[in-house]
């Protein structure tokens, strides 16, 4: 049986924050309430000289170095929105530097949490019509440099990572489902960024935290969307697809925060030995959350190969994504 | 959903003995961000999942703005 999956690596920003030592420069954060609440307790930053592109290099050199040469990928795909730079696209840096050939196909995605099951589409897309034959689906972000340290609700959240998942046509065929509600595109965002630098008070009522136009996120509003729309939206999917608990082995989410996980596995009435949440080490790592989660459950004996797993991720945009895949 | 019961809901998700129409995120020490998000869940729990409908309740950080958009789309009463 040819599984879609082949392998994963990942990496984290070389830097590891221990949340609770953080008292000292925040006397007035409760830290120990927020590791109960976010379930993170490490969170990993990238370096001064760690990009996105080279935590994604890392990571992808991993599998690399395994494969034999006339096995190498002929796709590269990286998601992710914080890229070296706005110009050129991430995937052009790391095929030069992977020292892939000129004729691989490379090109980038604009998602965050929601972006990984999206990337999976595509390649399965590229995969089933045989425009590619093996695919290296990078997932790399680094938001510890744009997130303001004074923002205690992104700042203990989220972690600097990259993946690589190698993907290969599979012998059957799997569902997928995506939805976005653009009317809250200001529910996360990063202002100062790209073409359109708008400053606070201009256009974006949302800009409430701070006046540099730092990484934003409305946590209210994106709860609200998780236990709202993004249940409403895996009962859909399941439905559709005639999937029960029973078929699932492990359902698979992105890591947004214990809190979120928790309620949506409460919500959906999922046994704890199908919900996989793994943050207390890691954090929230964007579109990285669920290559990691499942490299790492795989390593742990928590998911094996061919394991029935749905994968579901959701955020920025507001979007959502999910598929039912065979591990 | 009675008032009554909206106010238990926030004491407990305070852990606080008392609370009025006029307390806010601003006059309560222990409402802050994570105390918001068990408000949340509390409200969404008593009405059956429909307070996750109103994306407005994002910005209730109030009783009295909680209260506002609860009678707003029915889900509470005197």
């Amino acid at each position: 049986m040819n599984n879609f999956i082949k392998d994963t690596s990942y990496c984290f920003g070389e830097n590891t924050v221990d949340v609770l030592e953080l008292q000292n420069q925040h006397e007035d954060w409760d830290l120990e309430a927020s590791v109960k609440k976010t379930g993170v307790k490490y969170l990993h930053h990238a370096s001064s000289n760690e990009t996105s592109s080279s935590l994604a290099y890392t990571a992808s050199k991993e599998i690399l170095d395994k494969l034999e040469q006339d096995a190498k990928p002929d796709t590269i795909i990286v998601c992710t929105q914080t890229p070296d730079f706005t110009l050129p696209h991430c995937s052009a840096l790391l095929q030069e530097r992977l020292k892939l050939p000129t004729d691989t196909k490379c090109f980038d995605l604009n998602l965050g949490c929601s972006g990984f099951v999206y990337g999976l589409s595509i390649a399965y897309s590229m995969l089933v019509a045989h425009i590619s034959k093996s695919i290296l689906l990078i997932t790399a972000d680094t938001y510890s440099k744009i997130i303001n340290s004074d923002d205690k609700t992104s700042f203990l959240l989220f972690s600097d990572a990259a993946s690589c998942t190698l993907l290969e046509k599979p012998d059957t065929t799997y569902p997928f489902t995506f939805g976005t509600d653009g009317s809250a595109y200001d529910s996360i965002i990063y202002p100062m960024s790209g073409t359109n630098k708008i400053k606070k008070n201009n256009n974006y009522s949302s800009c409430l935290i701070n006046d540099e136009g730092c990484f934003e996120m409305n946590g209210y509003s994106v709860y609200l969307f998780t236990i709202g729309v993004i249940v409403e939206k895996i009962k859909d999917f399941m439905a559709e697809n005639n999937i029960t608990i029973e078929d699932i082995d492990m359902l698979v989410l992105h890591q947004a925060s214990l809190f979120v996980l928790k309620t949506i596995q409460d919500k959906l009435n999922i046994p704890d030995n199908k919900m996989l949440i793994d943050l207390e080490d890691v954090g929230n790592t964007s579109s990285s959350s669920i290559p990691i989660a499942l490299k790492r459950a795989e390593v742990n004996g928590k998911i094996k190969q061919n394991d029935k797993v749905l994968l579901f991720g959701f955020g920025i945009g507001l979007s959502w994504s999910g598929t039912f895949i065979n591990y | 959903m009675i008032q009554e019961k909206l106010y238990n809901l926030i004491k407990t998700a305070l852990e606080v003995e008392s609370i009025t129409i006029d307390d806010s995120i601003d006059t309560v020490e222990a409402w802050d961000s994570l105390a918001q998000l068990s408000i949340l869940v509390a409200i969404d729990q008593e009405t059956e999942g429909r307070a996750s409908k109103i994306t407005e309740l994002a910005t209730a950080l109030s009783v009295k703005k909680l209260i506002d958009i609860l009678e707003k789309n029915d889900l509470i009463s005197e």
